[in-house]
Formats: C-alpha cells, structure tokens, sequence
C-alpha cells in the first residue's frame, strides 16, 4: 500500500493530480474572511449577469404572485363598490321618502314591492302591506314622486294596487299653476290623458299636475306628472292634454300606502 | 466524435453549470433533494475524457461553485476534482460506453459524493440524525440522476439532434 502511494508520486502523471489535491487542502485552510471576500466578488462582479437574472426571474415570479392577490383584492373591492352603490341609491331613496313623509299631514305605511302583474287590461303590483298594517281597499299608494295607484284587492299581509297606468284608474287632478281640472287616465303608452279641460283653460306645456283631492281617493296635493302636450281642437270643447307621469312605473321598489281621515 | 471536445466546449460547460446551479437548482428543488450540475457534468467529462480532464473539469466546476458557498469552497473542490479524477480512472479501467452504464455510474457516485460532501461539511448533523441524512443523500442522488439521464442523452445524441434540426 505504501509502495503504491510512493509510486504514485513518483509517477510524473500524477504531479497535476497532487498539485491539484494540495490546492484544494488550501483553499480548505484559507481564513473564513478571505473566502467570503471572493465569494462576494465573484457574485458581485463575474456573476453579475446570472444574478440579474436571477433578480429579475425573482421579481416576476413576486410580481406574478402579487398579481394574483391584486385580481382578488380587485374582485373584493368592485364587489364591495357595487354593494355600496347600491346602498347609496337606496339611501337617497330613502331619504327622500323621509322628508316626503315629514312633508304630508298623512301617515303612511311603508311597503316593499314583491311582485309585477302587468296584463293588457290591468297594470298592478303587489307589496307587501295588508290588513294587517292598517291597509283597506282604495288607498292611495305613492312614492316620493308622486301618485303610484290605489289598493284594490287587500289580503291579511297583502295588497294589489292598481298602478296610475291602468285603464280603470282615475285621479282627479288640477293644473298647479292655471287651477283648471280635469281626470287623468291612462290612454296606452307612457302618457296620461288629461280629460275634461275647458277649452278656455291656458294649461300649458312644462305645467305641474297635481292631485286635486276631489275624486274621494287621492288627498289634494299629491304630484301626478307634467303636461308635455295641450292643444285646442276645433269643434271640441275640451282641450288635448297629455301629462308624463313623475313616477317611473318600471322601477318601483318601495312605496307608501296614504292612510288619512282616520 | 464524441471525445472531440473543445475548450469553447469547456467554457460553455462553466457557464452553464454556473448558470443551471444559481437559477434552475433553487427553482427546481424538491424538499431537500435538489440537481447538482456540477457532479453530472464531471462525471460525463471524465467518462468521454479520462481521468486528469476530468480531474480539472471538477476542479473548475468546484471553484466555480464553491464560491457560491464559501465556507465550503476548498471541500467542493476536492471532492468534484476527486470525483473526476476516479471516475475517469474507473472508466481507463472498465467498459462504461453504454448509456445506462453511464447513467448508474452517475447514480452511484452523487450518492457517494452526497454522503461523503454532508460528512465533511455537516459532522455533527450526520451523527445526529443518520437517517435522514442518508435520505437526504439518496433522493438528492436520484434526482441528480433523473437530469442527467437527460443531459447524457442530450449529449450523447446531440450530433443526430443537430442532423434533424
């Protein structure tokens, strides 16, 4: 065995392989300091190129996860802007049905809208307010924009109320600023007819219509729409007029049930 | 044709053992088993080349990566040169042109410089809990000779890949 080893050094060949064993043992003996000072500068300096890239694979795969975060966090927060939104709406709704209440002599009784039944002959809704609030057949029903309809058929805790745009439904109105009177009903469309205007009435186009409280139903004051359309017809004694309800009938969430006289 | 390899070829191989340890290696790593370029590039040289190519090719790849782990850096080197220099040995001495011959050389010999490299660095950890060391060892080994499987191909079959690309 010792000879062996004597006769592998004293092979010529096996000098490098010596020379490269003994290199090694120094590089193991080196002080601590001195190899991290080249480590640090061959990573600072020589490796720079492959430390780059390693930073920037980093960073993307960082980025990538952040991303992710981001999206959901996103997701979160339009979810929680539309949620809000909503919530503001609502808020104004709301805030405007209080004053309206603060602004009527009557009470009324809030009611949530739960189901639409328009047909061809009858255009009606159902809320969520019956005997059991105080609800009897003929009240009127409102939103703060002005007149919905009145209750017809009237459950324990339900009620159908039969909407302005109804054939049958008629309210007595009076034109705000000229006084003159007249039964709106709804014609088809969007539009209610102002009916029995005298001829020699000025109602005019842009005029406010209001409840005129004579009909029995409807208490005087309660907003019906506007006149966008009056015009005198030869040989007729009554004039053309065609009232835009204020109330959006499309929309209708929440309403107030008029309880008065009682 | 195989054995035709050039310095730019040497310098390539540095590179790319430098490259595959700072990038692929951390991004790859299966618990504590992980790819060891440097092992599986000495071994293939030592096998086309010989033993003191091989040798210095391990020598080259430890200082190399030593560097990356500087208190390690002398052991590194020895044991890659060392590994170099016997397996070339080795394959002056035995048959090791077939593939697969190649591919469980290299299996045997990262287990061994796994062991021996975790004896010499980590002592009080190999005595400490054995097991796990020697498991360590094995899947790191495994794992090192999954790639290398694929990079002996590569190599060994690169000039029929180049004829088809």
């Amino acid at each position: 065995m010792l000879s062996a080893i004597i006769n592998f050094i004293k092979d010529r060949q096996s000098l490098p392989v010596i020379a490269v064993f003994v290199f090694c043992f120094i590089l193991m003996l080196l002080p601590t300091a001195f190899r991290l000072s080249i480590s640090s500068f061959f990573i600072s300096v020589v490796y720079l190129p492959f430390t780059m890239f390693d930073d920037f694979l980093t960073d993307v795969a960082r980025a990538k996860i952040n991303n992710i975060e981001l999206n959901q966090r996103l997701i979160q927060y339009s979810i929680q802007a539309s949620s809000y939104v909503e919530d503001h709406y609502e808020n104004n709704r709301l805030r405007r049905m209080l004053d309206f209440d603060l602004r009527i002599p009557y009470r009324l009784v809030p009611a949530k809208v739960i189901g639409l039944k328009p047909t061809p002959h009858s255009r009606s809704i159902e809320i969520n307010a019956g005997l059991a609030k105080g609800i009897n057949v003929n009240m009127p029903v409102v939103t703060a924009d002005g007149i919905v309809g009145k209750t017809i058929t009237v459950s324990k805790k339900t009620s159908i109320v039969q909407l302005l745009t109804d054939h049958n439904c008629k309210v007595s109105v009076i034109d705000q600023k000229t006084r003159a009177m007249g039964i709106a009903r709804w014609q088809g469309g969007k539009l209610l007819e102002m009916g029995d205007v005298p001829i020699e009435s000025k109602v005019a186009v842009g005029d406010t219509v209001i409840s005129s409280g004579l009909g029995g139903i409807f208490p005087s004051g309660l907003m019906v729409g506007v006149v966008i359309f009056s015009q005198n017809r030869e040989g007729k004694l009554f004039k053309d007029v065609l009232v835009k309800p204020a109330v959006d009938f499309n929309s209708l969430e929440e309403v107030f049930v008029v309880i008065y006289g009682q | 044709m195989v054995n035709k390899m050039t310095t730019i070829q040497y310098i390539f191989g540095f590179i790319f053992i430098v490259f595959f340890q700072m990038i692929i290696t951390p991004r790859i790593c299966i618990g504590n088993a992980y790819v060891d370029m440097a092992v599986i590039l000495t071994v293939w040289v030592a096998l086309v080349k010989g033993s003191h190519t091989g040798m210095f090719f391990g020598l080259g790849a430890g200082l190399l990566t030593g560097v990356l782990k500087p208190i390690e850096l002398g052991w590194i080197s020895f044991l890659l040169s060392a590994t170099g220099f016997l397996v070339g040995n080795i394959k002056d001495k035995l048959i090791m042109e077939p593939l697969p011959v190649r591919i469980l050389t290299l299996l045997i010999v990262a287990l061994i410089y796994n062991i021996v490299f975790i004896f010499f660095t980590g002592f009080e950890m190999f005595f400490r809990n054995p097991s796990f060391i020697f498991s360590s060892a094995f899947l790191t080994a495994a794992y090192t000779t999954l790639v290398g499987a694929i990079v002996f191909c590569f190599l060994r079959y690169r000039y029929v890949l180049r004829n088809l690309f």
